[in-house]
């Protein structure tokens, strides 16, 4: 084997298995420590999150509080960003950006999708997929999105 | 198979996190083990996305494209819409509170925070019948321009959305509470508090033409007054009383009170945030700057 | 569903109705989707009547060049209506008769997953088809065309009401629609019997699904574009304004962004019918399974990105037309593969050719028709000279008549012995077929003609000398055939009411779980729930010997929920006692969903809401007040009595 695919299998792959295929839940196997680009660092950020995150458990209020203060926080700096004149291009996809997160984190921790089974997320993400490339495509049609 | 054994697995972590025999059972009896009415409620929000997205494509469309102003920069009060933002924020808090404490069977704690959800919501409609009112004294009607025409069918229909939300959820706390003096305390509670929000909103808004200040102010005093009152009632209930409500009711009304949420993620971003920056039209002077 | 919810002592508003089987009231109160399915059913037969006696006065009108027989102002009324009706009140709701009747049978079911729901959509539609209607007694229909371009429906060129009725109208079809398509798709997702995965599922069911979700994302847009004109119309604001800015091309986006899914919300239903009858009556397994309900799937996605492809003409830039244009002409992909999968279908099968037989063979010719003369258009040059003639009405009538009325035809004559238990009779279905058939193309073959050499469509007349008159002669008297070959159905009809030749609970020898049990289904439809091991599962029932040898999946059914024995009565062979029971005795322990007048008060109140925006607002608030009282009622009627003598 050459060294650059011995290099190649080991940044990406342990037995068959990519490195970046993050686990399921914390219970999973960990991954062997000190293997790969970044040694057990990701397997343990990943459990961590996984942790965190309440995946696949039900969280507690204080979770819930600690969500609330971060979506104000999010919120606040958007309104910080609002008076910031300087941004130039970069205001409207900041904002975007922002708000996305903070749609993501209510309809994962407020409406349950982290916790609840996997379908309902599916049927969720189909609708909003659809629904933002049928009107981002109406809106490119109307020239909205180049100026 | 290991996709079951998980899925039983996590059915017995969560009987253990919570004894209470309120909590649904994580796996329904249905083919694809997810429970028919929150199904619903999921293929509903999925649907009222396109709504929503139409009318969102609609405003963006007309976007810079009014012939009149006021112009959105000379009307949009961000600072009042980031304090009705935080509030409807906060009610998305109270409602996963009220969900939690009922789900874990303290029916006392969850009735309130049922109550404080849709006091939230009013407290955020009161701020829009505030800002609407406001625009209209400053020139801009939903006839005035595009901008008018968009702004108030988009908000006006998220409003809709909340005001039906805050009637479910009042109905939800009429279920949720059984007893004779704790039912005294509702009535007395969302009367009062209903009571004040007119009588703030007639100080406030300045032009809701019976109700000048003084008797606003008195609207307010009172209606508090009274508010507290009956809210002493339901915060003194018996703790053991059982509450004919179903954690799965609460949990659809919840989920719907929640996307009406997320939909004002994106409004006030779109709308307030961006619009508000939007430049001015050459040679449109400010209203009133 | 959970049980842990303790029984609330609210205070009913009203008694529940219990008495059952006879009587008006039992139709009022029903829940049951097979009474349900049978009310869509007839009536949107009677609007298909409607729909074609202003079809009629406008081909009479036509008959001759220069003809005086009616003004133009109600020539325009009957196009609009015309196409309105035969959209939104005939095919929609012929489409939601059947799955009304069929899913939960196909799914091996007691009922939809939402009963009252179910008679809520139908009430809804019911009203709102009458409001639309109205507009006639009350000083005019809408005028606009069905696809209500702006600015023709501002109020400054749509004199009086009849414009509003037709938004408002919609608006409640719109609701019915959404309602029916939420039930529908739960139904699916959470009824099957144990063992059917969706790959198991019938195809009639699969397109039904795709449908269902069409309509779940399409309706809403259709609803605000309708509020947007609305809010326009009665309250001055501005849209579609040209003078404060609006931009009437957003209406044309907004209608066929909705309206392009909605051309596949008529005809997929057909496609399922089709599927299911093609296999029964050529005695082999549907042709590459897989392959339709991908392309069903596909044309379901696809069909979301093709929408200016009716705007061509409008100008949109080279850009725009080219990208539809592609679009386009890769949908028609999908559908050549389903095409080529029934006729795979057919092909070395024993066919038996009988009246739902040759409405599917009818269906896959005119369709394909319809199909082909839509790629023309596909192309913008082409399309140029096509747009606004009498081609386009030939290339979307062979599609939605051609085609979707001949699937529901076939699917009447199909299903008609399992919905009561009688057979139609054959010779006047082939009379029926073919005179449906000369007909349909007599009318609307010549169209192809004298579209290409430029006759218009939507006028009320045309000068004599343009080489039009022999056509337009031609399709008048295809008309008329068609008109004679609906009625010679209708005859049919009441000669089967008449003779009662009783149908067996398998007449056909056919594949599916509504086969299994007797004509026509008790009321709780299966005495045991089957369990399901394959697809067409009844067939191999019937037939083990073929399952090896038409190459199917022998593998152990997935996801059998808790508690269903995967053996039990299955091995016997055949569904137990369920095909041979006599109805009402089998289901004693079933228990049903109750009756409830809710849906009803809900849909009048919502009726009168929205026609009380057209008429006097007091009738707005009565009709919201009417609402309010019927929600709350329906929220504390559970939805299944607790049995008597059951306590918590
Ligand atoms: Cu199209």
């Amino acid at each position: 084997m050459s060294a650059i695919a011995k290099l190649w299998n080991a940044i990406f792959f342990h037995r068959g298995n990519g490195w970046f295929d993050l686990p399921r839940t914390h219970q999973t196997e960990a991954l062997p420590p000190h293997e790969g680009p970044f040694g057990p660092m990701k397997a343990k950020t990943a459990s961590w999150l996984t942790r965190i995150t309440y995946g696949g458990r039900h969280a507690t209020p204080g979770f819930y509080v600690a969500v609330a203060i971060i979506l104000t926080i999010l919120t606040l700096v958007e309104v910080w960003l609002f008076t910031v004149t300087s941004l130039g291009a970069l205001f409207v996809p900041l904002l975007l950006f922002l708000s996305v997160v903070k749609f993501v984190m209510v309809i994962g921790f407020f409406m349950h999708l982290r916790f609840d089974p996997k379908g309902f997320t599916y049927i969720f993400a189909a609708g909003m997929g659809l629904g933002v490339t049928v009107f981002l495509v109406l809106l490119t049609l109307f020239s909205k999105l180049s100026g | 198979m290991r996709k079951k054994d998980l899925a039983q697995a996590h059915t017995a972590s969560t009987a253990q996190a919570h004894p209470a025999a309120h909590e649904a059972p994580a796996h329904e009896d249905t083919s694809t083990g997810l429970n028919t009415r929150k199904l619903l409620m999921w293929t509903f929000l999925a649907s009222d996305v396109m709504f929503f997205g139409s009318l969102i494509a609609a405003y963006l469309i007309y976007r810079n494209q009014s012939l009149v102003g006021p112009y959105p920069p000379e009307v949009l009060d961000i600072p009042i819409t980031s304090i009705s933002t935080f509030v409807l924020l906060m009610s998305s808090l109270s409602m996963v509170l009220a969900l939690h404490y009922i789900k874990a069977g303290e029916s006392r704690t969850g009735r309130l925070w049922i109550l404080a959800t849709a006091a939230l919501g009013s407290v955020f409609l009161c701020f829009q019948v505030y800002e609407f009112n406001a625009f209209v004294h400053e020139g801009l009607t939903p006839r005035t321009n595009l901008f008018g025409t968009t702004f108030f069918t988009l908000t006006g229909f998220h409003g809709a959305h909340v005001t039906f939300g805050v009637a479910w959820l009042l109905a939800m706390a009429i279920v949720a509470t059984p007893g004779r003096r704790e039912r005294m305390g509702l009535l007395l509670g969302v009367g009062g508090f209903y009571t004040a929000a007119v009588g703030a909103l007639a100080i406030f808004a300045g032009s809701i033409p019976p109700l000048d200040n003084a008797v606003g102010l008195v609207m307010f005093l009172a209606g508090s007054v009274i508010a507290i009152a009956g809210s002493y009632n339901l915060i003194t209930a018996d703790k053991a009383q059982k509450t004919p409500i179903s954690s799965l009711d609460l949990e659809i009304s919840g989920l719907y009170w929640h996307f009406v949420d997320i939909v004002w993620i994106v409004i006030f971003t779109v709308i307030y945030l961006i619009s508000a920056s939007d430049p001015l039209p050459v040679g449109a002077a400010l209203h009133g700057g | 569903m959970s049980s842990n919810t303790v029984a609330i002592s609210i205070p009913r508003l009203i008694p529940r109705p219990t008495e059952r089987h006879w009587g008006i009231w039992s139709w009022i109160t029903t829940v049951d989707h097979k009474r349900i399915g049978t009310l869509y059913g007839v009536t949107a037969f009677l609007w298909f009547l409607v729909g074609g006696v202003e079809a009629l006065v406008m081909r009479w009108q036509l008959a001759m060049p220069e003809s005086e027989a009616i003004t133009p102002e109600v020539y325009n009324q009957l196009f609009t209506m015309h196409g309105t009706t035969m959209v939104f009140l005939v095919i929609m709701p012929l489409g939601a008769a059947f799955f009304n009747w069929l899913i939960p049978l196909q799914l091996g079911a007691r009922d939809v997953a939402f009963p009252r729901l179910n008679a809520f959509s139908y009430w809804t539609f019911l009203f709102g088809g009458i409001l639309l209607n109205v507009s006639w007694l009350v000083g005019g229909a809408p005028d606009a065309g069905w696809f209500g371009y702006s600015p023709l429906t501002a109020n400054a060129y749509s004199l009086g009401d009849g414009v509003t009725y037709w938004i408002l109208g919609l608006q409640v079809l719109g609701v019915a629609s959404l309602a029916a398509a939420f039930n529908f798709i739960v139904t699916i997702f959470n009824m099957r019997a144990p063992g059917m995965t969706m790959f198991k599922m019938p195809l009639f069911t699969w397109m039904t699904l795709v449908t269902s979700v069409l309509l779940v994302a399409a309706m809403p847009v259709i609803t605000v574009a309708l509020i947007e004109l609305q809010f326009d119309r009665l309250f001055g604001m501005n849209f579609y304004n040209t003078a404060k800015g609006g931009d009437p091309i957003l209406w044309q986006h907004m209608f066929w962004l909705f309206g392009h899914p909605e051309v596949y919300i008529l005809i997929l239903p057909a496609m399922g019918i089709v599927s299911e009858v093609l296999p029964t009556f050529s005695k082999k397994p549907l042709y590459g399974y897989p392959f339709v309900v991908f392309s069903g799937i596909t044309i379901g996605f696809l069909g979301w990105f093709v929408w200016s492809h009716h705007m061509f003409t409008v100008g949109l830039g080279p850009a725009a037309n080219t990208a539809f244009t592609i679009s386009t002409m890769l949908i028609a992909v999908p559908t050549g593969v389903k095409i080529f999968n029934w006729l795979a279908t057919i092909w070395k099968g024993h066919i038996t050719l009988n009246t739902p037989m040759l409405f599917s063979l009818g269906f896959i010719a005119m369709f394909t028709i319809g199909g082909l003369s839509g790629v023309t258009h596909a192309s913008p040059p082409t399309d140029a000279q096509q747009q606004d003639t009498y081609y386009i009405v030939a290339h979307f009538h062979y599609v939605l008549f051609g085609g979707a009325m001949f699937g529901i035809f076939s699917g009447i004559y199909y299903w008609w012995p399992k919905m009561t238990g009688h057979f139609l009779n054959e010779r006047f279905g082939k009379v029926h077929f073919f005179l449906m058939l000369i007909g349909f193309n007599l009318t609307f073959a010549p169209m192809h003609w004298i579209g290409l050499d430029g006759m218009p469509r939507r006028v009320y007349t045309y000068a004599e000398g343009m080489g039009w008159d022999d056509a337009n002669l031609a399709a008048t008297a295809g008309a008329f055939l068609i008109a004679l070959s609906v009625l010679i159905f209708m005859i049919n009809v009441l000669y089967s009411r008449l003779k009662k030749e009783k149908a067996a609970a398998d007449p056909w020898d056919a594949r599916t779980l509504e086969w299994t049990i007797p004509s026509p289904p008790p009321e709780h439809n299966f005495d045991q729930i089957p369990v399901v091991k394959h697809r067409d599962d009844f067939w191999y029932k019937k037939h083990p010997e073929l399952l090896h040898e038409e190459g199917h999946d022998t593998a152990k059914p997935l996801g059998v929920p808790h508690g269903a024995q995967a053996d039990g009565h299955h091995s016997e062979g055949g569904y137990g006692a369920a095909a041979h029971a006599p109805a009402g005795h089998g289901g004693a322990g079933v228990h049903l969903p109750g009756l409830s007048y809710y849906p009803i008060i809900i849909s009048i109140g919502l009726a009168l809401a929205f026609g009380g925006l057209v008429s006097t607002i007091v009738l707005s608030a009565i009709g919201g007040a009417i609402m309010v009282w019927g929600l709350l009622g329906w929220a504390f009627e559970p939805a299944t009595e607790p049995a008597p003598g059951a306590h918590h």
